[in-house]
């Protein structure tokens, strides 16, 4: 009887096969959804999400661990709040919610001037808080002043209490900046997100690494964003006087205070008492005084970082 | 009929590919599962190595490479990544053209009107010889001399510095004139007193980096009471720098918390009429050549008075106002590629820093390593000042270049303050000997334990071509050119004077001293 055999065998091959098949999927969604993960999720289809899953959360938004010395309280399962444009380089330096394409060279510092000048008015005008520059973006200050022509994003950071009122008060906030185009003399308007993580708290650690932004500043027209991070002393009892970031940078709140007032792309900015250790520690010495750096060559008549393989009089802003 | 077998069926033959073929599939099935499962297990992603997008990509690289950073695999890997990212760093750094000097930040509020100001020509010292008739009064020492008095850090001992000034008999109104080489304030129990006096007495003085402090929370005073939602800062806002300690371990960080508010209250304290002073401080104070000086280090065309240190080939105008108040070593970046390490900027006498030569780089075989005592031009390796302690002290190379100047060349003899630790530095005679990141340097033998944190750095580095060069083992000795004047007096030690007066013979130098207690 072969071809009844066949039959039964295929059958419960089958059963067996599909009964697998279905468990482990059923398995794997279950796992991957208990720790916070959005299976079968693609990145556009996820932003629409986030907004309303944000209200639903806990108000760990509205009020960031204010008492550093608590231990942290549990919250929901940590999840990646900001999200980039995508996985490249490049794209990584656009909010997914407004980017619209990614923006050209020889167009991009103009964005990026215009966002550092909107994010040091508005912080200093507007909601008179104090905000200092950091990172790549404090090391664009030491060479010049501006923003280093390869970089795509903004540096700032912001002591802990500051960053609370952001987010109990200035959370989501919109606001509106009016320039004058360089090029063209039109009066334009920019408009500007003031995004605070939910999982800026002062207490939690660098987790998983999904959420060691605790703020940004975002340009809604473009995508392109200032990060901002906290510093927060963690350990007051055996570590006094001693701050950081989420993102692991440490440092003596005698390196960064009391703040130096200075210009940065135009506009009044300021940086870390001790900048030039700061700078030293963080990017070496030869970040001081190298003049040729990622297809960039530093000339030092002009004071400008302009482009090799390109024309010798770059026309910058 | 008869029933089917129920038995236990033999699969024939032709069954056994095929039913190998969907256990295949099932274990396929059973490890993609798995993978899902991982992947969102931190635990277990160490294994898989998967790192999720859009982490930040290392905020402490300005450039990528390309890769990012990743999070998540094994300590070790990632540590032998690491150290392989390094190396090709240093090896592509060491073929990097750089240049010292030529960034251009913006100024700070706080700025002084004068990078560089000039000595007003009536303090310069001088001599001149006395009447044959005698002098009225018998004070012809006085009306007829000239002194420079150049003052280490004060910082505020106000008795320290009046019994000092007592000492040698400084009269101010006889020809006398005082400076200052910053950090007059904080510390010590009277800043304020301090500072009147310097103003009283019609002092010059360069901005040191207290007084630069001192500013920065005067202005941040300032800021904040302008503002409602005020003061939004950090916990304990005035733990202080260290002063270049601060590379030690955190123990430091309670000895700081004793101090703090200390320069935020001398802010306050302050009128404005002596910020302004101190406001209006130069970073520089150039003293032109003195008049009947034959001999070094005094005859040389310029002296000028810092509170931190200078960088050796650089003008003075051209020295960044923060390395000028803070400095206390250079590191030079391009280790080991001296020759194609360009100094762009001056194209004038370059003195021999072979130094990076003797580095245990083995890269530069190709370097002629007799060279530092037969050239003089070789090119001066780039060098970084910093305000801790790791490099070489900016005094050795500041020593090092102007003793390899040809002796027609101008020279510059400076005076300065601020590293207490390396202490009194007036010894007539220094060492010059090249830079090698694996010899320790010996600081002065009349200051304290200056030496040991020296050595202590220096022991981390290996010593492979030690052997090789002779010449390490051999000091060389030149002339002081360079004049530290910071003997502790904030750290209740002393307070030294520098004198320079111009007699009969020439100009010459005494130093003075008195206890801060």
């Amino acid at each position: 009887m072969q071809p009844s055999r066949t039959l039964l065998l295929n059958q419960r091959f089958l059963l067996f096969l599909t009964t697998l098949l279905v468990l482990s999927v059923l398995l794997s969604t279950a796992a991957v959804a208990r720790s916070g993960g959005h299976p079968f999720s693609f990145y556009a289809h996820q932003q629409q999400q986030q907004p309303q899953q944000q209200q639903q959360q806990t108000p760990l938004s509205t009020n960031p661990n204010p008492n550093p010395q608590l231990p942290p309280q549990p919250g929901p399962p940590e999840y990646k709040y900001f999200h980039e444009a995508g996985p490249t380089y490049e794209l990584t330096h656009y909010d997914a919610r407004y980017f619209r394409g990614p923006i050209p060279y020889d167009a991009h510092r103009a964005v990026l001037t215009d966002l550092i000048r909107a994010y040091l008015t508005t912080f200093s005008r507007d909601l008179h808080l104090e905000t200092w520059l950091a990172h790549g973006t404090l090391l664009g200050w030491w060479w010049n002043g501006q923003t280093l022509p390869w970089d795509y994003d903004i540096d700032a950071q912001v002591s802990g209490a500051t960053l609370s009122v952001l987010a109990d008060r200035h959370n989501g906030s919109l606001h509106e900046y009016r320039f004058e185009n360089p090029t063209t003399g039109a009066r334009e308007t920019r408009v500007y997100l003031l995004d605070v993580n939910p999982f800026a708290t002062a207490a939690v650690g660098r987790g998983e690494g999904q959420n060691v932004i605790d703020a940004r500043w975002v340009d809604v027209g473009t995508g392109m964003f200032v990060d901002i991070t906290g510093l927060v002393e963690r350990d007051p009892e055996r570590r006094p006087g001693v701050v950081s970031c989420k993102n692991h940078h440490v440092y003596k709140s005698g390196q960064l205070f009391p703040l130096r007032e200075t210009e940065f792309e135009g506009v009044a900015a300021m940086v870390p008492w001790g900048f030039d250790g700061i700078l030293v520690e963080e990017y070496g010495a030869k970040s001081m005084v190298v003049t040729e750096w990622e297809g960039h060559r530093w000339d030092p008549n002009a004071g400008e970082w302009v482009k090799i393989n390109e024309a010798k009089t770059e026309g910058v802003l | 009929m008869a029933p089917p077998e129920t038995t236990q069926l033999r699969p024939g033959p032709r069954r056994r590919p095929i039913r190998s073929l969907l256990f295949l599939l099932l274990g396929g099935l059973v490890f993609l599962t798995l993978c899902l499962f991982t992947n969102h297990l931190p635990a277990l992603q160490q294994l898989t190595s998967v790192r999720p997008f859009g982490g930040s990509a290392g905020k402490s690289r300005v450039t990528s490479t390309g890769a990012p950073v990743p999070h998540h695999q094994g300590p070790l890997e990632f540590q032998q990544l690491l150290d392989l990212i390094e190396q090709e760093k240093e090896n592509k750094v060491s073929k990097l053209t750089m240049e010292y000097g030529t960034n251009k930040h913006p100024p700070f509020k706080d700025d002084p009107p004068l990078l560089v100001a000039d000595l007003p020509q009536e303090y310069i010292p001088s001599y001149t010889p006395p009447s044959p008739a005698g002098g009225p009064d018998g004070e012809e020492n006085k009306n007829n001399r000239k002194r420079l008095v150049i003052l280490g850090d004060v910082h505020g001992q106000l008795a320290a510095l009046k019994a000092l000034l007592q000492k040698i008999g400084f009269d101010n109104k006889h020809g006398d004139h005082l400076v200052f080489a910053g950090d007059m304030v904080t510390k010590g129990p009277d800043s304020k007193g301090v500072v009147k006096l310097a103003m009283d007495l019609g002092a010059s003085a360069v901005r040191g980096n207290q007084e630069d402090k001192v500013l920065a929370f005067a202005r941040e005073i300032h800021r904040l009471s302008a503002d409602d939602e005020s003061r939004l800062g950090p916990v304990s806002d005035d733990a202080e720098d260290g002063d270049g300690e601060g590379d030690d371990k955190d123990g430091e960080a309670k000895v700081e918390a004793r101090r703090k508010d200390h320069a935020r209250k001398i802010a306050r304290s302050l009128t404005r009429a002596q910020l302004a002073w101190l406001r209006s401080l130069p970073i520089i104070l150039r003293i032109g050549h003195i008049p009947g000086a034959t001999s070094p280090p005094w005859n040389a065309s310029t002296i000028a008075v810092i509170h931190g240190g200078l960088v050796p080939d650089v003008k003075l105008e051209k020295q960044d106002p923060w390395a000028v108040m803070n400095m206390r070593s250079l590191v030079y970046p391009s280790k080991g590629g001296n020759k194609k390490g360009k100094s762009k900027h001056h194209g004038r006498n370059e003195a021999a820093a072979a130094a990076d030569n003797n580095n245990d780089d083995d890269d530069d075989e190709e370097v002629d390593h007799q060279t530092t005592t037969e050239i003089d031009n070789l090119k001066l390796a780039i060098a970084v000042p910093i305000d801790t302690r790791k490099g070489e002290p900016w005094s050795h190379a500041w020593n090092r270049y102007q003793n390899h100047l040809p002796p027609t060349a101008d020279h510059t003899t400076a005076i300065y303050g601020h590293d207490a630790k390396a202490g009194l530095q007036v010894n007539p005679e220094v060492d010059i000997t090249p830079y090698s990141s694996a010899s320790p340097y010996d600081y002065d033998t009349s200051s304290s334990s200056s030496s040991s944190s020296s050595q202590t750095t220096k022991q981390h580095n290996h010593h492979k071509n030690k052997n090789k060069k002779n010449k390490q083992s051999k000091k060389e000795k030149g002339l002081r050119y360079a004049f530290g004047l910071d003997s502790g007096c904030g750290h209740d030690l002393q307070l030294t004077a520098l004198i320079i007066e111009a007699g009969p013979e020439g100009v010459g130098h005494r130093v003075q001293q008195v206890d801060c207690v």
